[in-house]
């Protein structure tokens, strides 16, 4: 069997928490999308889908890395909290530009240029998280 | 599903522990853990690769019976 891949059990249970986190995430855009429609806006758009999406992202990783499904069996102990960090500093980066940007939108600013800009800042931020584990990755390797 | 104790023996018997037996079948400690504690049922193949590692059949490590409650 292969040392690099996950093992099956590995990949069991990563389906489990994949379902089931994409199941919270579809329920909580369908609760944002009620307390939309009853007057409730708890964040101005997009900030509220961004939030939404990253923190059920992170309760994903955060699982998988918990029940030991993330790193396969050949892969070198490594410290899983990297990478819980590493997401951790994403969502708070996402959070706190989608709560500045997102009140200037709220604020009468049109929606289209705050949230295009949220998005690609996001991104953004997301791929120099990804830069950052592979580094650290290929070092500690 | 209950313990796998026929495994477990088994496995003692070679003086082998689960990180020995992860390692030689290319799988996690947690997995062989799981295995021998009834938390996870094994495909096929890995249940080959344990009786093969073990030097044991199929019955011997995967029959349920009273022994394994």
């Amino acid at each position: 069997m292969n040392k690099q891949n996950l093992d099956e059990r590995q990949v069991s249970v990563k389906n489990k928490i994949g379902s089931q986190s994409f199941l919270l995430l579809a329920f909580l855009l369908f609760a944002d999308a009620g307390l939309y429609g009853f007057g409730v806006r708890w964040l101005p758009y997009p900030a509220n889908i961004v939030l939404i999406l990253t923190a059920c992202l992170f309760i994903f990783l955060v699982r998988t890395i918990r029940a030991n499904a993330y790193a396969p069996p050949g892969q070198a102990k490594k410290n899983p909290y990297l990478v819980i960090a590493a997401i951790g500093a994403a969502v708070a980066a996402a959070a706190a530009v989608a709560f500045l940007f997102g009140k200037d939108a709220g604020a009468g600013v049109p929606a289209e240029s705050g949230g295009g800009l949220i998005l690609f800042i996001i991104s953004l931020v997301m791929i120099v998280v990804v830069g950052v584990v592979l580094v650290v990755k290929r070092r500690q390797g | 599903m209950g313990k796998n104790l026929k495994l477990k023996s088994a496995r003692a018997a070679l003086g082998l522990s689960q990180k020995d037996v992860a390692e030689a079948l290319g799988v996690t400690r947690q997995t062989i853990n799981a295995v021998e504690s009834g938390d996870y049922n094994p495909t096929i193949r890995l249940c080959v690769a344990l009786c093969r590692l073990l030097d044991k059949t199929l019955d011997d490590l995967f029959w349920e019976d009273n022994e394994n409650e």
